[in-house]
């Protein structure tokens, strides 16, 4: 396949792509007028895919495999290793895992060809040994105490294993002392092995280079490289249940001010809308109930409840989509009362919903100056909508009150779990 | 990139005019120096005049109009800045060539609205609004403790020095208490009619916006305090601190001073120095203390410039303590004893001048490239890449015999082995 170009609708930026033979996806964004150039390379392998089908057998690895194996992929055989190799050129190279990609990225200004040869390289060939895994155990171990001492990830990690029943997304992505502590070699080479493939991953290039070149740099590389002929991936499939799998608990942490979280949980299997447009649709709702802009959060500072804005976060699956509050107060179980009474109401008008789109249509030209936003939405894209979204300016343009009106009468949120933060 | 400096008025109008950016960032800076009884009275001022104004009420009516202006960021900073304080705005807003005439105009009144049209009736800011705020204060000083690794480092600059370093930038009770609607009020004509104003804005510009800002500043004289952003702080001898705290993971921070630096070395030398010893992935202090011993996931070394001071801080088991605080020791030694590759050296300069290079790329960074030339007399990008090719070997051994421990502050974790508590 020769390679396209396609320009983002009013935002006057092109992506160059191409699919080569072995199914890699390459997409390249050209800025000129900046230094840096920023590179990824991604799998479509993150930490939920802990069941999967190695030869027609259903097998299940350590939760926070998928993590551990990033910090092993930057072990390479003859010692040098990827922070060492991109130090030369002054270049920052990193790496980091989610619920459903991992990561290895460089940032640079010189010496492009060697530096994306490296990038395909290193992740193309990392080297397990018994010994170089549990070296790393007493590293991630220091990081997994990082986050429990953090009270902000620890309690969403803790309502998020609350609501989900049979879903691995219940489980941190790092996992825990105890499962990283049973992880072996050949967990790493079975989860290496089946997801480490050029047919599910994707590079993504953006800032100061030339695409062509680009292209031709990394055909050259995934030439002189075989890989194993995969056939489609198979993964377990979870019957999770609609219901929380723990309505209420109280968790004690460090945390001088008092903290409430409440999850709610929604079925999105059977809402005829896309999953951008879910997407937005849920951001626009909570942020005009609970932002910083709505009449709510305005009230409860008067009334002295809470000090802070309350934020919101949303986790989703492919049957469930759970949404996130969390508010600061010395009065948790009057504000569960006053959000509560708030979800009953539907009063967002078509002035306050136009509001939002404008920020939204705004937030796509911001996007358009920064090499890593425009890298990250390409990503972004491929996750959610399995492709790039050429009118994406168009697409945020035509979001219509009706539907979002239509979409809000059909939630239920009757189905939540809840988290008290307490003083330890 | 056309930068222009006019000083004509009671305020430094920075403008830097450059087609690169579909943005427009305006910082608008209030400084003085530094007191510690001010300090907390400064930050309540700040997160006042941020959140309320005549014009906007409440943060609710500023955020909407922040989306009325096409969804334009607003913040500002209170912070400590060597002998200085700053109170600094800034604002980012997309350049009207890509919405609608008149926007940038618009934008600009809007954060000067913000700062000089504040919130009083009778002489006084409003009592409900400055009430909520003061417990917003209130609550962030009595937070502190909760970012463990922010306060393993406050607590060790307070134990490095008494005077601003020492200084905790979020504030004191015993001030906050002090504070009423009325004396905020007699602060805040204080700050806009003494302290020293420096705006910097950066965006495609075909006007400069000059009668904007001389409408809203006052036309009052302002006294330069002159005296330099840098602290000298006092070399003594080397000491150990603790403190126990209830969480999972012992926060080590390390505060080391360097004396009688001479110019270069504090603007070049001493980078490079910590650049080598804990600034990256492939440091002296990552390589040893994390890759080959694991005690770690995170550790670092950052240079403070104006106080001369360099911090490492690291996440560890308070069990390691001694293991740990050996190896970072040795590694001092090591490039004391000239232990420093020339592939570490150009490793670092590579480093140090990606990052000049990456300033170019953004706004914001462009603009603090110029404050610290302004204020700390740094050299601007140009200078910086042409000079750090300069240092040599000798240079940053010469440099670490002037590198002093000061203080060993640990902030243990007595919960290391066990898992959090829930019910």
């Amino acid at each position: 396949m020769k390679m396209k170009k396609q320009t983002l609708n009013n935002l006057d930026i092109d992506i160059y792509s191409e699919v080569l033979e072995n199914g890699l996806r390459v997409f390249v964004v050209p800025k000129c007028d900046v230094n840096n150039i920023y590179a990824t390379f991604s799998t479509d392998y993150g930490s939920i895919q802990n069941e999967f089908e190695v030869n027609g057998e259903m097998i299940k690895v350590p939760d926070g495999v998928a993590h551990f194996l990033e910090h092993k992929v930057f072990e390479q055989k003859d010692g040098i290793d990827p922070f060492t190799f991109y130090s030369k050129t002054g270049s920052d190279c990193n790496a980091n895992t989610s619920n459903y990609k991992t990561t290895y990225l460089f940032v640079g200004q010189e010496k492009l060809e060697e530096n994306l040869n490296y990038l395909l390289d290193f992740v193309g060939e990392p080297y397990f040994t018994d010994e170089n895994v549990e070296k790393e155990k007493g590293i991630i171990e220091q990081e997994i105490k990082m986050y429990q001492d953090d009270q902000e990830i620890s309690s969403v990690e803790k309502i998020t294993y609350n609501a989900f029943v049979n879903h691995p997304i219940k489980i941190p992505i790092i996992g825990t002392i105890d499962s990283i502590n049973s992880i072996t070699k050949d967990d790493l080479y079975n989860c290496y092995n089946t997801f480490y493939n050029p047919k599910n991953m994707f590079v993504v290039v953006t800032g100061n280079v030339k695409p062509e070149e680009v292209i031709n740099i990394i055909k050259e590389n995934q030439k002189k490289k075989t890989f194993k002929e995969i056939t489609k991936i198979k993964l377990k499939e979870y019957d999770e249940p609609d219901d929380v799998s723990l309505k209420e608990e109280i968790l004690y942490h460090n945390v001088t001010i008092p903290k409430l979280l409440i999850g709610y949980k929604f079925n999105i299997e059977n809402i005829d809308i896309d999953e951008r447009t879910l997407n937005n649709f849920v951001a626009i709702f909570s942020d005009l109930k609970f932002g910083s802009t709505s009449e709510f959060t305005e009230r409860m500072k008067q009334e002295g409840i809470i000090t802070k804005d309350i934020e919101f976060c949303t986790i989703k699956t492919d049957k469930h989509l759970l949404l996130i509050l969390i508010g600061e107060t010395e009065e948790q179980e009057k504000l569960l009362k006053f959000i509560d009474e708030e979800f009953k109401k539907i009063n967002i008008s078509e002035k306050e919903f136009n509001r939002k789109k404008k920020t939204a249509i705004s937030s796509c030209i911001y996007m358009t100056d920064s090499i890593y936003s425009l890298n990250s939405f390409i990503m972004n894209s491929l996750i959610v909508d399995k492709k790039i979204n050429y009118e994406i300016y168009q697409h945020y343009k035509n979001l219509s009150y009706d539907k979002f009106i239509n979409f809000l009468n059909n939630l239920n949120f009757d189905n939540k779990t809840i988290l008290y933060v307490n003083k330890k | 990139m056309d930068y222009k400096k006019m000083q004509n008025k009671n305020y430094n109008l920075h403008i830097i005019n450059t087609d690169k950016f579909k943005t427009i960032n305006v910082k608008i800076n209030f400084k003085r120096k530094i007191k510690k009884d001010e300090i907390t009275i400064r930050t309540l001022l700040n997160d006042l005049l941020i959140n309320t104004s005549k014009k906007y009420k409440t943060s609710r009516d500023i955020v909407i109009e922040t989306e009325e202006l096409y969804d334009l960021g607003v913040s500002s900073n209170p912070h400590k800045s060597g002998n200085y304080h700053i109170i600094s705005f800034k604002e980012t807003f997309l350049n009207e060539k890509y919405t609608e005439e008149e926007m940038n105009k618009k934008s600009i009144e809007f954060l000067l609205e913000l700062i000089f049209n504040p919130n009083i009736i009778n002489n006084k800011f409003d009592k409900e609004y400055f009430d909520i705020i003061k417990r917003t204060v209130e609550n962030d000083i009595k937070s502190l403790k909760d970012n463990t690794k922010k306060y393993s480092v406050t607590r060790l600059y307070e134990e490095m020095d008494k005077g601003p370093l020492s200084y905790r930038s979020c504030g004191y009770l015993e001030d906050l208490d002090k504070i009423t609607e009325e004396n905020l009020y007699d602060y805040y004509k204080s700050v806009v009619e003494n302290d020293k104003i420096d705006i910097f804005i950066i965006g495609n510009l075909n006007h400069t916006y000059e009668e904007i800002f001389d409408k809203y500043i006052p036309d009052t004289i302002r006294i330069e305090d002159n005296i330099s952003h840098y602290l000298d702080l006092e070399i003594k001898e080397e000491q150990e601190k603790r403190e126990l705290i209830d969480t999972n993971q012992s926060k080590l921070s390390i505060g080391l001073k360097i004396k009688n630096m001479t110019d270069f070395e504090l603007k070049y030398v001493v980078s490079l120095y910590s650049l080598i010893l804990g600034g990256s992935s492939n440091s002296k202090l990552f390589k040893v203390v994390r890759e080959e011993n694991s005690l770690c996931y995170y550790i670092n070394s950052t240079v403070s410039v104006l106080s001369k001071i360099i911090t490492i801080t690291a996440g560890i088991n308070s069990s390691d303590y001694d293991k740990t605080i050996s190896l970072i020791k040795q590694q001092l030694e090591c490039i004391k004893n000239g232990n420093i590759t020339k592939e570490e050296i150009k490793e670092a300069k590579k480093i140090y001048i990606s990052g000049c290079k990456e300033i170019e790329d953004s706004p914001v960074s462009i603009i603090n490239n110029y404050l610290s030339h302004e204020y700390a007399n740094l050299d601007l990008i140009d200078d910086r890449i042409k000079n750090i090719e300069k240092v040599t070997l000798e240079d940053i051994i010469n440099l670490s015999q002037k590198v002093e421990m000061d203080t060993i502050f640990l902030l243990e974790g007595t919960n290391e082995n066990e898992e959090t508590d829930s019910e």
